[in-house]
């Protein structure tokens, strides 16, 4: 058995059946065959129906016998790494030169997440807006491996930008969606059956016969990415994606943008940028820190991390006691939320063991050693 | 939306997103289902072939709903758009939307045109021009013969007299023998090539010696005489001269009169409309009247005469020079819409207004020049054709470009809407140009061909190159210069 079915299949003895659900739609797709796919999206319509009410005996042999026909044509779920986007030390000066973008260079290979953070007016956006070939670069170039000689309209259609004010929609959310797919070329029924695939995926199914201004942002942001997705393409750029989502859909959306990179049906690679670090730490493979339109830090650049152990705390005591407890072999800030300890002897696991040790109430720890929220 | 269309609509949208964007499968169902309920409604309209025509508010009041119609298509058509979203496009794609535009512009600018033809056909179907000319005709000799008496009175003349040069001529009051001195009306010298020809012209004469000849006027027998709008029609009345040769010396016999009148009655009936609002309504016969006079009120030919006319000219609409000008105003109206329609979609919409900005102020800035230079056409199409080339140029510049810039998009934009009048600007130039020529070696314009011969030529050159242009030069620039990056 394939491990991305058994690892479904340990979902559902777990009774996480949503992620499982959400997991035998993706499997499907990568299997190319469009009955697998109809049979997984009447499978995820059936879980819907079902959800709230309590899921029926049928529900898991079904879906056990949905997975061992994907089991069956599992060797399709091969996964290739291939380089995207190459930009060379790429600047931006606006001609108002009121900002201007340092040289980045940076590589965007399929499968990739890229994630940008930096706090409001640093560069992040430009930087996007570069990649996404909206922007006319100061300097340096970009280089997309898997177009020959493109034209800037090939450019554009091969890569999708999303920014962070999504522009409005007019007409039946679902018209848009089928729009999207058939002007990429899913025509006919694959479009059908793609556009209720995406529905499904994301959740989005009970309002796709809506419009624009009877969904929320959130679900605006939603339909934006499901729209983007069935265009197929192959560098995806977000602005800002979880600027409008609650703390769950955040979380929903970054693991299901973690797995549609990887997808084999189309895989591609991602470039987001946030102000939610540690979310979009978690499931990007680079994390870029821009300040002043410099590129501050990348993760990975270890050098740059050895040199403190940095941890975030919260906690009702007072600093004292935290200096107290540390013993002169750290150091401690509070920027009136939490507190940011960093040593330079203890790590991370040593501190919190320290601390507990000590009788210290904790609502909230993280090891911030590796994280750009070290530099903010 | 009926069932059919909601499938065609699914079917569009899933398979060929491009037509879908455009909306005109819509436009056409809704349009000919419009233009279907217009005729009918035309049809019904209480409007006889014999009043005035009432195209004129009808023009009015379906150009609003021509003008509805556009609002709504555009709020259709705004909402999608495969080029802007850079998607997968064919290399016709620019010259199939445009075809697509064109026919729903068309559909929506002939609805006024519904009302002028369904008045047409109605005049048409009630009267054959055949018909008319023969009514007119005999009507005009039946009244004749009716009042043959009253009629019979002394022929207006005019003396004309051969001379060596007119500016040369002096008066001379003894030189002609009036016979009839107090129906002279006038008196006229010319030279030798305008006095033969006034003698071959004329109805009657009288020489009274080899320079002198006294030419007489039939009386104005033309009882009803409308006007007919189409010279072919007028070529077929007969002069006041047939009438009277036609009846003089056959006066009828009382019976005779009797059966005559009670035909003419049936004729004046038949176009008497009663509704008529004829505006010299004064029919009362005070008797003081001429006999020409008493005649048109006896018989009510005032009013008459405007029914016919009124038939005529809803018959006439679409005859000779006047389809032309319909036609030229429904193509030239549906092309420009169309075409601010296909760069509205294939520009950004910044660059549109600023299209259009330019366009205004080249306009006004142009006359201006021309005005204050005093310059004539040719000066003006020059400025036009240097105008068209600029821009051309100007939209070249796209291809080594490395950002989108306004005044790229501008020259594509206007070059776009003026190409398809540059090979008539082109014909109008060496057209006055010719002129000017002749008219500088001292030649009559006789000698030059007439413009209307050929513009069609041009017209039909202009519009060739136009869609020539959108296959292969129009969509590969808009597409380069649009998904360039911006400053």
């Amino acid at each position: 058995m394939h491990k991305r079915i058994a690892e479904i299949q340990s979902y559902l003895q777990h009774n996480d059946h949503s992620l499982a659900v959400r997991r035998i739609l993706d499997a499907s797709l990568d299997t190319a065959d469009l009955s697998l796919l109809k049979e997984a999206i009447a499978f995820s319509r059936l879980y819907r129906q079902y959800k709230d009410a309590g899921l029926p005996p049928a529900f898991i042999e079904s879906a056990n016998s949905l997975l061992n026909r994907i089991d069956q044509v599992a060797e399709r779920f091969t996964e290739r790494t291939a380089p995207l986007v190459t930009a060379s030390q790429i600047s931006k000066t606006y001609s108002s030169g009121n900002f201007s973008l340092q040289p980045i260079s940076l590589q965007v290979n399929t499968g990739d997440v890229l994630g940008i953070v930096g706090e409001n007016g640093n560069g992040k956006t430009t930087l996007l807006r570069c990649m996404a070939a909206q922007l006319a670069l100061t300097s340096g170039e970009l280089q997309f491996a898997q177009l020959e000689n493109p034209d800037h309209y090939e450019i554009k259609h091969h890569l999708a930008f999303i920014p962070q004010r999504i522009p409005r929609w007019f007409g039946l959310l679902k018209d848009n969606l089928h729009f999207s797919a058939a002007i990429s070329g899913v025509k006919g029924e694959e479009n059908e059956v793609m556009v209720d695939f995406m529905l499904e995926r994301l959740d989005l199914t009970p309002y796709a016969h809506l419009t624009w201004n009877q969904i929320s942002s959130g679900y605006r942001t939603r339909f934006e990415i499901a729209r983007i997705l069935l265009q197929k393409p192959k560098l995806l750029i977000l602005d800002e994606p979880l600027a409008n989502l609650d703390i769950n859909a955040q979380q929903s959306i970054l693991t299901d943008l973690r797995f549609m990179a990887k997808s084999v049906h189309n895989p591609m690679g991602i470039l987001l940028s946030s102000q939610q670090l540690h979310e979009v730490e978690k499931i990007a493979d680079t994390v870029l820190l821009i300040k002043k339109g410099s590129c501050l830090f990348r993760t990975g650049e270890q050098e740059k991390t050895a040199t403190a152990f940095v941890i975030e705390l919260e906690t009702t005591v007072k600093r004292d006691q935290l200096l107290n407890v540390l013993a002169a072999e750290g150091e401690v800030q509070f920027n009136g939320g939490f507190y940011t300890v960093s040593s330079a002897t203890l790590p991370a696991q040593e501190m919190l063991a320290k601390l507990v040790t000590a009788g210290i109430p904790i609502s909230y720890f993280r090891d911030i050693t590796h994280s750009t929220k070290r530099f903010i | 939306m009926p069932g059919f269309l909601k499938r065609a609509d699914q079917k569009l949208l899933l398979n060929k997103p491009g037509i879908w964007s455009t909306r005109a499968h819509l436009v056409v169902y809704y349009g000919i289902l419009f233009l279907f309920v217009l005729t009918v409604i035309c049809f019904l309209e209480p409007n006889d072939p014999r009043d005035y025509s009432t195209m004129e508010a009808w023009i009015g009041f379906v150009s609003i709903v021509s003008g509805i119609g556009f609002i709504v298509w555009m709020i259709y058509l705004l909402r999608f758009n495969v080029f802007k979203k850079y998607g997968i496009i064919h290399p016709l794609h620019g010259l199939v939307t445009f075809f697509l535009y064109f026919m729903a512009s068309g559909i929506l600018v002939s609805f006024p045109y519904v009302h002028p033809i369904v008045e047409s056909v109605r005049a048409n179907n009630t009267y054959t021009d055949e018909e008319i000319i023969r009514d007119v005709n005999n009507i005009n000799i039946k009244i004749f013969q009716v009042e043959y008496d009253k009629l019979k009175e002394p022929w207006q003349y005019h003396r004309i007299q051969l001379v060596a040069s007119v500016k040369k001529e002096v008066k001379d009051e003894n030189e002609v023998d009036d016979p009839v001195t107090s129906y002279i009306i006038n008196d006229y010298r010319y030279d030798s090539s305008d006095f033969y020809t006034k003698i071959n012209e004329a109805d009657s004469i009288v020489k009274v010696k080899d320079s002198v000849y006294l030419v007489y006027n039939t009386p104005d027998y033309s009882f009803l005489s409308p006007y007919l709008y189409w010279s072919k029609a007028n070529d077929d009345l007969l002069s006041a001269f047939e009438i009277f040769k036609k009846v003089n010396g056959h006066p009828p016999t009382p019976a005779e009169r009797e059966t005559i009148t009670r035909e003419l009655d049936v004729l004046l009936k038949k176009y008497y409309y009663k509704h008529s609002r004829y505006y010299y309504n004064d029919e009362t016969i005070t008797g003081n009247e001429l006999p020409l006079e008493m005649i048109r009120k006896k018989y009510r030919l005032g009013k008459i005469d405007n029914s016919i006319s009124h038939i005529m000219m809803k018959k006439s609409r679409w005859r000779g020079n006047d389809k032309y000008a319909f036609m030229r105003v429904f193509y030239y109206v549906t092309l420009g819409i169309t075409l601010l329609i296909f760069i509205f979609r294939h520009s950004s919409i910044r660059t549109f207004w600023l299209s259009v900005l330019t366009g205004v102020l080249l306009t006004i800035i142009t006359a201006m020049i021309l005005g204050f230079s005093r310059a004539d056409a040719i000066h003006f199409l020059s400025f036009m054709i240097v105008y068209v080339l600029l821009f051309f140029f100007g939209s070249l510049a796209v291809w080594k470009a490395k950002r989108r810039m306004a005044i790229t998009g501008i020259c594509i934009n206007l070059f776009v809407f003026i190409v398809t009048a540059f090979p008539l600007l082109v014909y109008g130039w060496c057209y006055e140009y010719k002129k000017y020529q002749l008219d500088h070696d001292g030649w009559v314009y006789k000698n030059l061909y007439n413009f209307e011969e050929y513009v069609i030529y041009a017209e039909v050159g202009g519009a060739v190159i136009l869609l020539l242009l959108l296959a292969t030069y129009i969509s590969k620039v808009y597409r380069h210069w649009f998904a360039l990056p911006e400053d």
